[in-house]
């Protein structure tokens, strides 16, 4: 019984970090049809903001709304200098941003250098609840996670600018020709999901080594929440990491990572064979 | 404010489809742009309002020139357009396609009550489930609704029942009267006859006749154009 | 071909007597290189050929390299073998993925997602299975190539590898200087016209990437022998965006581009790297940037362009009338002459309906044609006129109701299905094959109907095309300008190629939607006289949905007019003019 619930909790704290760290590449695909390979690397640079918090002797809490500002920022120059001058040409944000990934992995090395970097748990130790004993940073992880990824759905779904995304999502010429200023949009879009991704690295960082490789352990995890989770709804971000976080706990249980990692690639195949993606029609 | 066209050209990818059209919309005045299927008269719409790019020629509103002005500065410009297909974004409740139009919550109850009883109280509905005939008259009504000095409405009557283009005519006679200049687009002559200032016939891209309205012989003119 | 053999021997030998001056360390880079420049082709023809956005070439590539990695430990005097092994592992890694993820028209977005998160999960996978794998060390101590109880020194193996890379190369660049590569290209630029054409494409997609995994493998096997271990980073992100790196530098959609890349970018990189080698990553990834947002085609491409030569000199196909010879491959009857079988009526819809959502685009219409006539299909926007030719083309099912065509029952087949049986079909907008030049389009229209990537191989250049296309080709002043790019040409003579190409397969009924559109007014009436005319003398079938009253007048035998997805009159160009229901559709008022 004890097993289970602490199962129930791994997976549940999977399912968090899954969430959080695909929501910025689902809006921003969402929205604007772009698939950021670079996304990974916006996680990596927030889990190095929190280090450089830690370093500079500020509280751990206080990073996570630094890493929003400064990867908002710097998704924002990105938007502006790269992805406006592509957008709308699928295949080529798909290689324009493999290139970008490479350029910040290694802009990170040049500053940081390869070396693991640690951020300290700001609330060590256990928590019993439910008869089990479960780290209570991980509880923290979970609450956060789900308090960012629900806020920003619903400021997405519920306010006037979610509702001109929803319009630019649904037809992005009759938008135009209703005035909304999809440019705009965009930027806010990227720079949004930008900003999550830093929430979402800063708030692991304490749970894990931070070097400039770190990026590419989110990468196929994110993708398959956003595969799974379908590729045009925004709340399918949570339902992808229920799936995901469900089925990969499920197989670590009873074999490994690695077969944990195959079961939700053959889930993610078996999604795309089930429904027809309306990828290159999504925002064009 | 006055809307102009200039030698405009404009297609889809390689193919040409308007070869050179110029023409004029001043305020309070309603000009009547008739033309057979596949003439170009959905073309011209996309490109005056900026969603084809004019591969020739002037667009120009209130004597600035706007021929490479984004659609969003078009719109805010005064320009407005109501769509003969897609004009609705159909995943969308009827109030948040009048919200996108611009349009306050407060006006939403005046906006639908212009076409009668059919659209009154429907605010929290999907605008795809509208019928056709619905849906046309919620995208007419919204870009009537707008404070856009000039509107350009691309076969608002199609699918409309005759009861409807009776009072969609009315409310086009009152943003002419309003000062407002109209792009009336159509295929059939009915609504254009009753209203029109001024005819244009479009024919493969080209303008191939014009007209006034009073003029001797007009409506036969006219219908033998649209004729096969 | 045989320039590209000429080359790739030439090649070859330069590659042997360099190895043999230097020797040693350049020897060994030379060979390493190869075999990338091997991978990158590899990628190239997947991608840049066939337009398969695969980011997970890796794939065949690592699996084949642990494979022959277990072998040569197990039993080195069979490495020779296992290089021929390893192609055929990596082919059948790729098919079935291949099989596995093309079969549903993926995006490339989705293709590229997938095979680059299956590539790294693969890394994880060859991490965590130690007992096989080795684990993160991955596999060392791989024995040199060898065989009959000898190992080849140092400097023979990397000679052997070197060439053994410049063969595969030459062998892959060879079959692109067939007609399988023009072919390919078609798909890459426009699979739904090639489809109406008669190819099978998604058949020919697999197979190209099945191709490109044998190359992959082979350069894994490669690979392995010459560093002599292998490990989970085989398949990891930063050789996977390398190798899509040198093949969009040097040039996609060439052989020399991706071999040219890989070569530069990995001694700019061994040389470099000693001096600044963080700097060195940080520019690579500018270039890659920079390269796909201003000069998306690549080095070669470009360089090509700026010397004014043409973007691509392809080999050119020789069109001859069809029946001057016994032309094997040509069809039975791709002269276009043999009329349909006298008793079936040439196309047949019986009640089809066809609707998305609550909006019915067809509503039971039935449509016959008994006798080859010219119908044009006439209607208001939304009647449902190019639902219409979609589904007596294939391009669409209808959801109830029955489609036959020439004598068969075609209800629910797919669209080169129709072509194969005669059913040729023009768009709307022209889908020429902009890359290739306009001998090159009619070409491949001509073989459509016979083709399996075997036959596009072995087939020649020189190809009988049925005299109404010639007709076409020559009338309107085309058969001069056949080496012209066909994208180059002017809007209207895309038109008239897409004519010769609707009529150069083995053409039995002729759908056109609006063949006029962007025509001028005399272009259009030269159309008319010009369809006639295939009409008359070869007692074709045509139907042509148009809007033009002057080009239908010149032009149809009868016309049938659709409004809300059912016909309302059909009859003589006079007789429906007359007709006081199609007045009142089309002028809107009663008249």
């Amino acid at each position: 019984m004890d097993a289970l619930t602490l199962e129930l909790l791994n997976g549940l704290s999977l399912f968090a970090t899954l969430a959080i760290v695909a929501l910025g590449l689902g809006i921003v695909f969402g929205l604007m049809g772009i698939i950021n390979l670079a996304h990974g690397e916006f996680v990596m640079i927030g889990a190095y903001v929190a280090y450089v918090t830690h370093a500079n002797g500020l509280s751990h809490w206080l990073s996570l709304p630094l890493a929003a500002v400064v990867l908002f920022v710097l998704g924002a120059c990105i938007e502006v200098g790269l992805i406006r001058r592509i957008h709308r040409r699928p295949e080529v944000t798909i290689l324009a941003t493999f290139g970008l990934s490479i350029c910040l992995r290694q802009a990170v090395e040049l500053i940081f250098t390869r070396e693991f970097r640690g951020v300290p748990n700001p609330v060590p130790g256990a928590t019993r609840a439910f008869g089990v004993l479960f780290p209570t940073y991980r509880y923290v992880l979970i609450g956060i996670a789900v308090v960012v990824v629900v806020v920003t759905l619903l400021a997405f779904t519920r306010s006037r600018f979610g509702l001109t995304v929803r319009a630019i999502v649904a037809d992005r010429d009759l938008a135009d020709a209703c005035g909304v200023r999809t440019g705009i949009a965009n930027f806010c879009a990227f720079g949004i999901g930008a900003a999550t991704a830093g929430v979402a690295g800063a708030l692991v960082a304490p749970l894990g080594a931070i070097e400039p490789q770190a990026g590419l352990a989110y990468l196929p995890g994110a993708f398959l929440v956003v595969i799974v989770g379908g590729f045009n709804r925004l709340w399918g971000v949570i339902a992808g990491a229920l799936v995901v976080a469900a089925v990969q706990t499920g197989v670590i249980h009873f074999y490994d990572a690695v077969w944990a990692q195959i079961a939700s690639l053959a889930l993610a195949v078996l999604m795309l064979q089930l429904r027809r993606v309306p990828v290159e029609g999504a925002a064009a | 404010m006055r809307f102009e066209a200039r030698g405009l050209r404009s297609g889809y990818g390689s193919v040409p489809v308007l070869h050179g059209v110029s023409f004029c919309v001043a305020q309070g005045e309603i000009v009547a742009l008739v033309g057979r299927n596949g003439a170009g008269k959905t073309t011209l719409v996309k490109t005056m309002i900026g969603l084809l790019r004019a591969t020739g020629g002037q667009i120009r509103l209130g004597g600035s020139d706007i021929t490479r002005v984004p659609p969003s500065r078009r719109v805010r410009a005064g320009l407005r357009a109501a769509f003969q297909e897609r004009s609705l974004f159909s995943q969308l409740s009827v109030g948040d396609n009048l919200r996108l139009s611009g349009l306050p919550a407060p006006e939403h109850g005046r906006v639908l009550a212009m076409f009668g009883e059919s659209l009154a109280g429907r605010e929290a509905q999907r605008a795809g489930t509208l019928s056709g005939g619905e849906q046309k008259m919620l995208a007419a009504a919204s870009a009537l609704a707008s404070t856009a000095s000039i509107l350009l409405m691309d076969e608002p009557t199609e699918g409309l029942q005759p009861s409807n283009v009776e009072l969609l005519g009315d409310a086009l006679a009152v943003a002419r009267q309003q000062g407002r200049g109209v792009l009336l687009v159509e295929q059939h002559l009915a609504l254009a006859l009753r209203l029109a200032d001024r005819f244009i016939v479009l024919e493969k891209g080209e303008i191939v006749d014009t007209g006034t309205a009073g003029e001797a012989g007009l409506a036969d003119r006219l219908s033998g154009r649209l004729a096969l | 071909m045989r320039r590209a053999l000429a080359t790739g021997a030439a090649c070859a030998l330069a590659a042997a007597v360099f190895s043999g001056a230097f020797g040693g360390y350049r020897s060994g880079q030379l060979s390493l290189f190869l075999v990338f420049a091997a991978l990158a082709v590899s990628l190239d023809f997947v991608w840049g050929y066939s337009g398969i956005l695969s980011l997970g070439q890796l794939l065949p590539f690592g699996i084949a390299a642990y494979t022959s990695a277990k072998v040569a430990a197990a039993a080195p005097s069979l490495s020779l073998p296992m290089l021929v092994g390893s192609a055929v592992a990596g082919a059948g890694v790729a098919a079935a993925l291949g099989v596995a993820m093309l079969r549903r028209r993926p995006s490339a977005v989705v293709v590229g997602l997938l095979t680059l998160v299956l590539s790294l999960t693969l890394e994880q996978l060859a991490e965590q299975w130690r007992d096989v794998t080795g684990g993160f060390n991955g596999l060392t101590g791989v024995p040199r190539l060898g065989g009959f109880g000898t190992e080849l020194s140092d400097t023979a193996q990397d000679v052997a590898i070197s060439v053994l890379a410049i063969v595969a190369i030459t062998v892959v660049g060879t079959l692109l200087t067939r007609p399988i590569g023009a072919v390919l290209i078609g798909i890459r630029s426009n699979e739904r016209r090639m489809e109406a054409l008669g190819y099978k494409t998604v058949q020919i997609k697999i197979w190209a990437f099945t191709v490109g995994g044998a190359l992959a493998g082979f350069a894994g096997a490669l690979y392995v022998h010459r560093t002599s271990f292998v490990s989970p980073q085989i398949f990891g992100f930063s050789l996977a965006t390398s190798v899509v790196l040198w093949t969009l530098v040097g040039g996609r959609g060439t052989i020399v581009g991706p071999v040219i890349g890989a070569m530069a970018i990995n001694f700019a990189s061994a040389t470099l790297a000693d001096v600044w080698l963080q700097y060195w990553t940080l520019a690579t990834g500018l270039i890659f940037v920079t390269v796909v947002v201003v000069m998306p085609h690549g080095l070669v491409p470009s360089a090509q362009r700026l010397a004014g030569r043409p973007v691509r000199r392809r080999q050119q196909p020789t069109l001859r009338p069809a029946g001057t010879d016994g032309d094997a491959t040509s069809g039975p009857g791709a002269g276009g002459e043999a009329p349909p079988a006298a008793a079936a009526a040439v196309f047949e819809a019986r009640e089809v309906h066809k609707s998305f959502g609550f909006f019915r685009l067809l509503d039971g219409v039935t449509l016959t044609m008994d006798d080859a006539e010219l119908r044009c299909l006439i209607g208001p926007n939304g009647a449902g006129k190019s639902t219409l030719l979609d589904l007596l083309s294939g391009q669409q099912g209808c959801q109830s109701g029955r489609v036959l065509v020439l004598g068969t029952e075609h209800t629910g087949r797919q669209a080169w299905e129709f072509a194969r049986h005669g059913v040729s079909r023009k768009f709307q907008s022209p889908q020429l094959i902009d890359d290739l030049s306009v001998a090159t389009n009619v070409a491949i229209a001509a073989w459509g109907a016979r083709s399996s990537p075997w036959n596009l191989i072995r087939r020649p250049w020189a190809t009988a095309v049925p005299r109404p296309a010639l007709e076409v080709l020559e009338r309107t002043q085309l058969g001069e300008r056949l080496d012209m790019r066909a994208g180059d040409l002017s809007h209207g003579d895309k038109q008239w190629l897409e004519i010769a190409m609707a009529v150069a397969g083995d053409c039995r009924l002729l759908l056109l939607d609006e063949p006029t559109a962007g025509m001028t007014v005399a272009e259009s009436l030269e159309a008319a006289a010009l369809l006639r005319e295939l009409h008359r003398s070869h007692r074709l079938p045509i139907v042509i949905v148009e809007h033009d009253m002057a080009f239908i007048r010149a032009v149809a035998d009868r016309v049938t007019v659709l409004a809300r997805g059912e016909v309302i009159a059909d009859g003589t160009v006079a007789e429906v003019e007359s007709d006081p229901d199609v007045r009142a559709i089309y002028a809107g008022v009663h008249s």
